[in-house]
């Protein structure tokens, strides 16, 4: 508020109900302190959403779909739950469930693509290629693996958001209603038709993320214990625990046992 | 009159034919036989005495205006407080006077003062009047006088109040009128709702064409100017309803479509949110409780 | 940077790239640029996952580096670049613009280009050449229509790598993808520091009184240097090479079938070493166009702004887009689009006749139509009457012979009659714009047949700023609020009273209004005081629009609006965690009708429309932080 220098409530008192005096001035702009309490939440008019168009409705798709991809690929990361947060009953990881639970990383998987070396700072080259010696030296590259790598290339859902969720309206009614049973089935279809067009692009990866995943599904396979730093050897760090107490002499470089011991 | 000597009778009743006019001491002489200075001096005299001439400056000059018989009369019947207040209320003429001012002036007290404005207002010599420049003051002028433009505040005061529901209902009048000249007429069997006139058209409305309609219509029996209407065409120009076309010199009415913008953060919970402002991610009021959200969410 | 984009970008880097990515953008942004160590120490992670995390938000572009030479050592600056984490949230509308205007496969070489950061090209196709004999796309055409991908299985095209080429080139010309140069992963100001510093060795000697000059000199030189840099990106070709006579077998391939296609384009391949990525500002470009066109829909109507937006297209196959200190800019010319370019490929289902009326159906019946002795089509319009006669000629034979059938058409062939129509009706649309109170185009003398058109988009995006400013005024604080806003726009600096007296509005009714736009940054007061003493009661109050203030206000409430809706889906998503994770396990996904419950099949559904309609809500808000941030 502007006008607080020097005008407060007395000195308009004095002026016998501040009705005289240079009209100019903005005199209700004053703060009515308000001692009372007051709700956290006052009530207000809430406005309503203008119905999305279906352009709004694609690109809304669109960004789901882009975002559904960079999870799903090897720069995403999660922290894990900590123990002891989880809830105990609804949490429990069966073995048969967990084969099927994506993957989390808890670091980015780097090494799997190629990349234009001059762009980077030259301290960073080692962390992306190990071949690099350290001090990025591009003439000392370590003899050793050098396979080839290649970029991930993901196909395109091009499918349209059309009654998978909006017809679902429809269908809420119609649960109870046993004719209306061929329209939800419908409606359910189409929305399922969405989901497999996400499973499509997992087919739609390349050849080499292909082998990286079956490899990983492998592990998860044998992996009883942990299947978060799968990634490589320089993955293996136990984040949430430097996050936690910023320590820096914690060992990351734990084994997939000790990391696992403490974390989903 | 029975009071006044026959020359200055038949001077007075000769000049107060023209009540406002303003004489000079020559303009006066040439009713005086033989043009007798002296015999001016002592009729002048006279009238000032029995309060039948005032005297006025311009300029340099004094001049003299003759007061009609029912104004002298009336201060006769004053008392001499009474008439001291009336003239200074007389002399203000049609901008009134405040009364802090006439206290001021008149040096009276404020008691004797209020006791001389009731007899006056009583009498009907004067009455209390509302300015619109300061519409706090209490302002007296004469009971027979119209305030001024500068005091009234024109067409759209009623009573130094800004008369909110006439000019809404010109706006709304005149907006419409503006419309109805602004868009073709809907084919019939048309679709695709309002379309434009062609480039260059000219058939939109010009002030004077508003102002002229304004007239005709029986929207009121105030008289509006081309000044007061364009007052009004301002304001709906700044409401955005109406705008300028062909150079300025006419008004057409903007197109309104009912919900084509499509609104961010107004339709957003936050957008008008009460507590916007206390809102933080760690504070207690934050997206994860918000009330707004819950309710806005449930439409789906 | 406002605090409330630094909570956004934050927000935005985590739901997009993770916990790891977040947090060190978190203190990138808090601290400014840094160097290693001292990140490492700020974001108490260990050192190689820093790295790691580096890495991808440089390849991400999400992080911008330098390294100085700081007494022989070198030390490498890590900053954020936050307008392009920002632009995270234009994945899904660039990936759809480009499916509409080059299909689903471009689409997705665009959409792998924005999960790749930046790629060589040589890479890119090579990796499409692994993955073409199994990605089968799934076809849509352009305009939308999706053909079901298990139903395109089979007949969808396999995706070979000539033709990814194609695409590429096509997507390269019209500038949608880029070439990455060094000075791209550097900060600007890195980049001109490093060119003033070249610029000034280079000067010999020089005395205290020349230095002034020099400096003004080495200013200009800078700013050259700086916008040669840039300049590379406007030729169209740039990163493409003409095709050399020899070629190897893939090559002719190639060229038989650019031969089918006829097109002068095909002439130019891509050299694989250039890298590329999506040029996000050609983007922000088209999405300000179809904010214009929107406009033009609500004023004009919808055949208007459909001419409009063919009329933006052509304009949009020469814009370069870059973003600029002083805003987005198109490109170095003014582009004049001809009503023949237009009517060339606008969609002949446009009702271009039905949708504008003539003078002759005046609102009272009777003919309001003005004169055409002068021969201008339009008084108003200095332009028009430059014109070449012939031209004037036409138009003006159209408009008084409007559906009378058109004298002197009878000895051409009846295609050419409709062609010559056609092109008259457009004009008259185009009429419409020229003369609207916005211009939203611009006639162009010249011996353009039917006339060309330029569109001043600086001052169009200024005029819908205003608008749109005021549009959030209204919404939130009532017409009245609206309209003293724009009095006090219109006439500068006004006190209580004379706003008053122009609104006709009491001034005690108007005073409230005034304290809450003041209050919410809309408004700005100047105190001047009558007496010495600068008593409240002896001050005038002053009140005046800022135009900047006030953006920058709108700016911040938008940013932590946005936020708090990121921060919203984050809550629902947890309180259906157990479900979402159950929908994404690999054994459910596509048989959630087997796998789930009635129950979790409904609440799956509840949780995709709660995120459609937060999400929904998000790109709203984004496409008003564009028009009072970029455009």
């Amino acid at each position: 508020m502007a006008f607080r220098g020097g005008r407060g409530g007395g000195f308009r008192g004095g002026r016998g109900g501040g009705n005289s005096g240079a009209p100019l001035m903005p005199r209700e702009f004053d703060v009515k302190p308000d001692f009372g309490p007051t709700e956290q939440f006052p009530d207000y008019a809430i406005p309503f959403q203008d119905p999305l168009t279906a352009t709004e409705r694609i690109h809304i798709a669109r960004f789901r779909d882009h975002r559904e991809k960079i999870h799903s690929g090897p720069l995403y990361t999660v922290l894990g739950k900590k123990r002891g947060l989880e809830d105990p009953f609804e949490d429990v990881v069966t073995y048969s469930s967990k084969r099927y639970h994506r993957q989390k990383r808890k670091v980015p998987k780097l090494d799997s693509r190629p990349y234009v070396f001059e762009f980077f700072p030259m301290e960073l080259w080692e962390t992306m290629d190990a071949s690099y010696a350290a001090g990025g030296d591009r003439s000392v590259v370590l003899s050793g693996k050098k396979e080839k790598k290649r970029l991930l290339i993901a196909s395109l859902n091009t499918s349209l958001p059309n009654g998978g969720l909006h017809h679902g309206e429809d269908s809420d009614a119609s649960d109870e209603d046993p004719d209306g049973d061929e329209h939800k089935e419908k409606d359910k279809k189409s929305v399922l038709a969405k989901l497999m067009n996400e499973k499509d692009d997992d087919g739609g990866l390349s050849g080499d993320s292909d082998g990286d995943r079956d490899e990983d599904d492998e592990r998860e396979d044998d992996g009883e214990e942990e299947d978060d730093y799968q990634d490589d050897e320089d993955g293996d760090y136990n984040a949430e625990q430097y996050f936690d107490d910023g320590d820096g002499e914690v060992d990351y470089g734990d084994d997939d046992g000790g990391g696992g011991a403490w974390y989903d | 009159m029975a009071d006044l000597q026959p020359l200055a009778r038949t001077v007075y009743e000769t000049c107060i034919r023209d009540s406002t006019k303003l004489y000079t001491s020559s303009d006066i002489l040439s009713y005086i036989p033989k043009r007798d200075t002296q015999v001016l001096l002592e009729t002048v005299n006279e009238l000032l005495g029995l309060g039948y001439l005032k005297t006025l400056k311009q300029g340099d000059a004094f001049v003299y205006r003759f007061v009609t018989k029912d104004a002298v009369d009336r201060t006769r019947t004053l008392t001499s407080d009474e008439a001291m207040v009336y003239q200074h209320i007389e002399s203000s003429a049609r901008e009134g006077i405040w009364t802090k001012t006439l206290k001021l002036r008149t040096n009276l007290h404020p008691t004797v003062l209020q006791r001389c404005l009731k007899t006056l207002e009583q009498q009907r010599y004067i009455k209390s009047i509302k300015s619109v420049k300061f519409p706090t003051r209490k302002t007296y002028m004469l009971y027979d006088l119209t305030p001024t433009i500068e005091v009234t505040g024109g067409p759209w005061f009623t009573d130094a109040e800004l008369d909110a529901d006439f000019i809404n209902a010109l706006l709304t009048a005149v907006e419409r009128f503006v419309t109805s000249r602004s868009f073709p007429k809907q084919r019939p069997g048309g679709a695709g709702g309002i379309i434009p006139f062609e480039a260059g058209y000219t058939g939109y409305p010009t002030l004077s064409d508003i102002t002229q309609w304004v007239k005709n219509s029986n929207l009121t029996e105030v008289e509006l100017t081309e000044v007061d209407i364009k007052a009004l065409l301002d304001v709906l120009i700044y409401d955005g309803k109406l705008e300028k076309v062909i150079g300025g010199t006419a008004y057409k009415a903007v197109k309104r479509v009912e919900g084509a913008a499509k609104q961010g953060f107004t339709e957003a919970p936050c957008g008008r949110c009460p507590v916007f402002d206390l809102c933080s991610e760690d504070g207690p009021i934050n997206a994860a409780n918000c009330v707004y959200f819950e309710k806005w969410l449930a439409e789906i | 940077m406002q605090q409330n984009a630094v909570e956004l970008c934050t927000i935005l880097v985590k739901d997009t790239y993770g916990e790891l990515s977040s947090r060190v953008v978190a203190i990138l942004l808090e601290y400014g640029r840094s160097a290693l160590h001292t990140l490492v120490r700020r974001v108490k992670i260990p050192e190689k996952v820093v790295k790691q995390t580096l890495v991808v938000l440089i390849q991400q572009h999400l992080v911008l580096h330098y390294t100085h030479d700081e007494g022989g050592r070198d030390t490498t600056y890590y900053e954020c670049n936050w307008l392009q984490i920002y632009e995270l949230l234009h994945s899904g509308r660039i990936v759809r613009t480009i499916e509409e205007r080059f299909g689903a496969e471009a689409a997705a070489v665009v959409s792998n280009f924005l999960l790749l950061g930046h790629a060589r090209v040589s890479d890119f196709i090579t990796a499409y050449g692994i993955s073409s004999s199994k990605a089968k796309t799934a076809a849509t055409l352009p305009n939308g229509t999706a053909i079901n991908a298990s139903e395109a299985t089979g007949t969808a095209p396999i995706t070979t790598a000539s033709q990814i080429s194609k695409h590429i080139v096509a997507l390269m010309q019209e500038k949608f993808l880029v070439p990455v140069q060094l000075h791209h992963m550097h900060p600007t100001v890195d980049t001109e520091n490093a060119i003033r510093q070249k610029v000034t060795s280079e000067q010999t000697s020089m005395t205290a009184a020349m230095q002034t000059k020099v400096k003004k000199a080495i200013d200009e030189k800078v700013t050259e240097k700086m916008q040669a840099l840039s300049a590379d990106v406007d030729n169209q070709n740039f990163g493409l090479k003409r095709k050399s006579d020899h070629q190897d077998g893939r090559a002719r391939k190639r060229t038989k079938y650019s031969a089918a296609q006829g097109t002068e384009e095909d002439e130019w391949e891509i050299d694989g070493n250039v890298v590329l990525r999506v040029n996000h500002a050609k983007f922000l470009s088209i999405f300000r166009n179809e904010e214009l066109v929107r406009w033009v829909e609500t004023r004009i109507g919808k055949a208007t702004s459909l001419v409009y937006a063919e009329l933006l297209k052509h304009l949009e196959k020469s814009t370069i887009g870059r973003r600029t200190s002083s805003g987005l800019v198109d490109g170095c010319k003014k582009t004049v689009i001809s009503t023949l370019d237009i009517s060339n490929t606008l969609s002949k289902d446009i009702d271009l006749v039905n949708s504008i009326a003539s003078a002759s159906s005046g609102p009272n019946g009777t003919s309001q139509k003005r004169s055409m002795a002068n021969g201008g089509s339009n008084p108003f319009n200095v332009e028009d009457d430059m014109e070449g006669d012939s031209d004037d000629y036409d138009l003006d034979a159209d408009l008084d012979d409007y559906d009378t059938p058109m004298n002197g058409t009878h000895d051409l062939s009846s295609a050419a009659a409709e062609k010559k129509e056609q092109l008259q009706n457009i004009r008259k649309h185009l009429a419409l714009l020229a003369e609207d109170n916005n211009a939203f185009v611009t006639k162009q003398e010249g011996s353009m047949q039917y006339g060309g058109w330029t569109v001043d988009t600086d001052r169009l995006c200024k005029l819908m700023r205003t608008r749109e400013l005021e549009q959030i005024v209204e919404e939130r604080f009532g017409s009245l609020a609206t309209r003293l806003v724009r009095i006090i726009k219109d006439k500068g600096k006004m006190d209580e009273k004379g706003l008053a007296d122009t609104a006709l509005l009491r001034q005690k009714d108007i005073r409230a209004h005034l304290g809450i736009l003041h209050e919410r940054g809309f408004l700005h007061i100047q105190e001047v005081p009558k007496t010495a003493e600068r008593l409240p009661a002896r001050t005038f109050y002053f009140f005046f629009f800022d135009e900047q203030m006030s953006k920058m206000a709108m700016l911040n409430d938008f940013y932590k609006a946005m936020s708090r809706i990121m921060q919203r889906i984050d809550h629902e998503r947890g309180l259906n965690s157990m479900l979402l994770s159950k929908a994404e396990r690999t054994d459910v996904k596509g048989h959630e009708e087997e796998l789930l419950t009635k129950k979790e099949l409904a609440d799956l559904i509840k949780w995709q429309r709660t995120e459609e309609k937060l999400l929904g809500q998000l790109m709203r808000i984004d496409r008003q932080v564009m028009m009072f941030r970029d455009w």
